[in-house]
């Protein structure tokens, strides 16, 4: 009797110490994400001599928003955040609809080479970025796209990834369900809209929201392509604020930063709904 | 309406294994109500989707009303089907669920309206039918699935066991309302079905398949009173029929024990096997020198039916019991306990004889 009890609380105590530990872990995580955000957050509203001072202030005396006004007046703010809006709600729509109408294909439709496609698909998912960066940038100069939308958006606007996660997740929707469509004669565009996608939507949201993040963040192409705010985005637009007075300038580029992150939260509060919401319940038993 | 002829329809999903359906031959008349039966990847499934246009033939043909169907697809062949999962459209209510097929057929809207509602008078579908499939249970999906498939009048119904995930008293009840409603309306209806209960009550014929070859093609009644075969035989009724093998053939009669059976034809090798039902046995006590000696194992008591479960012991004369054990059927006021003694001889004319290579019926 004493010795059940006796395990019983050592139970508990291991228990607990797994807890804490996970805990522990947790606290790391959060600490590696929230920190660096709660200081682009300070810094954006310190004045700025208490930007500079050692050892780092963690609470500021004062906030003000200087650096906010400096952000809207130094550059044009406006003209980039039109041009991120612009790419990224392109890129956006051609990656999501060519996504979901090639994986559509690849799963549903009989046609000879489906095979080929699809690993050709997964080939260009291992190139890196990087190593077409110089036949990209050869091939847009030559086509005299320079500084211009076409320049910076035709070649981000690769369906790879898309098609592969779509397709994967195409696969895994229920088999019967497609039968009793194609036994209700359904067609092939009808079987998309009315049938697919309806089963589909957390999916379709996490890829939208993951695409808006990528595009809105895109720096390097952009960056080499645009040479002024006539197509410019954002992220490439912040980095003029860096330099604006000789010394780089950190309350600006802080405050931009903030003001760029805003869309993106506002985005993912729109679709984490739709993210989360399984939405094939009762199409097959249970 | 329709028949469904199947001529030789081979399946092969792997060239180098055995066909999943092996040069299949069936017809199916005009509103007949067919029940494919057989153990866990005998084929019945395939040959079922094979008319339904979801498998193709590699081998042979499929007709549907005198017509070759090969290559054709679902839609072009008028028929329906009722799916195990029910397969509903999670995003549409019962009322579009049945809607669905006759406006991709682009039925005029009336007549829509009037189709789903004769259909849902038919399965008592009124009050469900502006809820979605994740707000109904298990038998209203199944009544929708039911649904989906009548509002379209198809030429032949294809059901793959739309029962198996009901619990044991609906599927009983929804049972007797399939076939009521089969024979209402008359169309033609093949129905998968692992289970021998659901085929020997519901079709008008059933058939057997193993290992993707048809086994025998009869009514219910036939199939438990002359299988073809020892599997035929094994597997329908409930309990299994006994099975008893390398049982002496001696001058016209089968020596069973000290039992001597007469044999109804003829045989030329030394041994038969003889199958014979719970319901085969005589009852019989120790002083009968014909009878065999059991020991029972347990006993089941149905209400109706009560069956002991027994292992052999007495001499046998070189034959042995399939599995070494019996189902005999006793009396519903008897009783025995595990380990008693029960003594029980064939009665003579409820034994099977099979051929003791083929396994075939001697009779058949």
């Amino acid at each position: 009797m004493n010795n059940d009890a006796g395990t019983h609380r050592h139970g508990g105590d291991r228990r607990r110490l797994r807890g804490a530990i996970a805990y522990l872990a947790m606290l790391v995580v959060v600490a590696t994400v929230v920190i660096p955000l709660y200081f682009v957050l300070i810094t954006s509203l310190k004045p700025r001599p208490d930007i500079y001072t050692q050892p780092v202030m963690w609470f500021p005396d004062e906030i003000i928003p200087d650096s906010y006004t400096t952000v809207f007046t130094a550059v044009p703010f406006w003209e980039y955040l039109r041009n991120s809006v612009f790419i990224t709600a392109v890129l956006t729509v051609v990656q999501v609809v060519l996504g979901v109408l090639s994986a559509y294909a690849l799963v549903f439709l009989r046609f000879p080479g489906r095979h080929a496609a699809f690993l050709f698909i997964l080939a260009s998912l291992m190139v890196p970025k990087e190593i077409t960066v110089i036949s990209n940038f050869a091939l847009v100069a030559q086509l005299g796209w320079t500084n211009s939308f076409a320049g910076i958006i035709v070649p981000l606007a690769g369906v790879a990834f898309g098609a592969y996660l779509l397709r994967n997740h195409f696969m895994s929707l229920p088999g019967e369900v497609i039968e009793a469509a194609r036994m209700d004669g359904t067609p092939p565009m009808k079987m998309l809209w009315r049938v697919v996608l309806p089963m589909s939507w957390p999916t379709v949201a996490a890829f939208t929201i993951i695409t808006i993040v990528t595009e809105w963040n895109q720096y390097l192409w952009p960056f080499l392509i645009a040479s002024n705010e006539k197509v410019a985005p954002l992220p490439v637009g912040l980095t003029l604020l860096q330099q604006a007075e000789g010394l780089t300038n950190w309350g600006p580029v802080m405050a931009g930063t903030v003001v760029t992150m805003l869309p993106i939260l506002v985005a993912f509060l729109l679709l984490q709904k739709q993210m989360i919401k399984g939405l094939t319940a009762g199409a097959v038993k249970g | 309406m329709a028949t469904v002829e199947y001529l030789g329809a081979t399946r092969r999903f792997d060239p180098e294994a055995a066909p999943a359906v092996d040069s299949m031959d069936l017809r199916i008349d005009d509103g007949e109500f067919l029940v494919l039966v057989g153990p866990s990847g005998c084929g019945k499934s395939t040959s079922l989707r094979m008319v339904a246009g979801l498998e193709p033939v590699d081998e042979g043909e499929i007709r549907i009303a005198g017509a070759d169907v090969v290559g054709k697809r679902p839609r072009e062949r008028d028929v329906a089907m009722v799916f195990q999962s029910y397969a509903l459209y999670p995003n549409m209510t019962a009322r579009q669920n049945m809607a669905f097929a006759l406006e991709n057929a682009r039925v005029p809207k009336a007549d829509i309206t009037r189709r789903v509602a004769e259909a849902s008078r038919i399965l008592q579908l009124d009050d469900l039918l502006d809820r979605r499939p994740a707000n109904m249970s298990g038998g209203q999906r199944q009544r929708v699935a039911m649904g989906r498939a009548i509002v379209r009048e198809p030429s032949v119904f294809c059901m793959d066991e739309p029962l198996s995930n009901l619990d044991a008293k609906l599927r009983v009840s929804t049972r007797t309302e399939i076939a009521a409603l089969q024979r209402r309306l008359g169309v033609t209806t093949i129905y998968v079905t692992h289970d021998q209960t659901e085929a020997m009550t519901m079709g008008d014929r059933v058939c057997v398949l193993d290992k993707g070859r048809v086994q025998q093609v009869a009514s219910p009644q036939e199939l438990y009173e002359r299988p073809v075969n020892t599997f035929v035989a094994a597997f329908m009724g409930s309990p299994p029929v006994t099975l008893i093998d390398d049982v002496p053939v001696e001058s016209g009669h089968a020596v069973i024990g000290e039992d001597r059976v007469p044999l109804p034809i003829k045989v030329e090798a030394p041994t038969v096997i003889a199958g014979l039902r719970p319901d085969g046995w005589e009852l019989s006590s120790p002083e009968d020198p014909r009878a065999l000696e059991f020991e029972v194992l347990l006993t089941e008591w149905l209400g109706s039916e009560h069956f002991a479960y027994a292992k052999p012991c007495g001499d046998l004369r070189g034959a042995s019991i399939r599995g070494e054990r019996v189902i005999v059927r006793i009396g519903k006021k008897e009783t025995l306990s595990p380990g008693a003694k029960l003594y029980a001889r064939a009665i003579s004319g409820e034994v099977q004889f099979f051929d003791a290579v083929t396994e075939r019926n001697l009779c058949a």
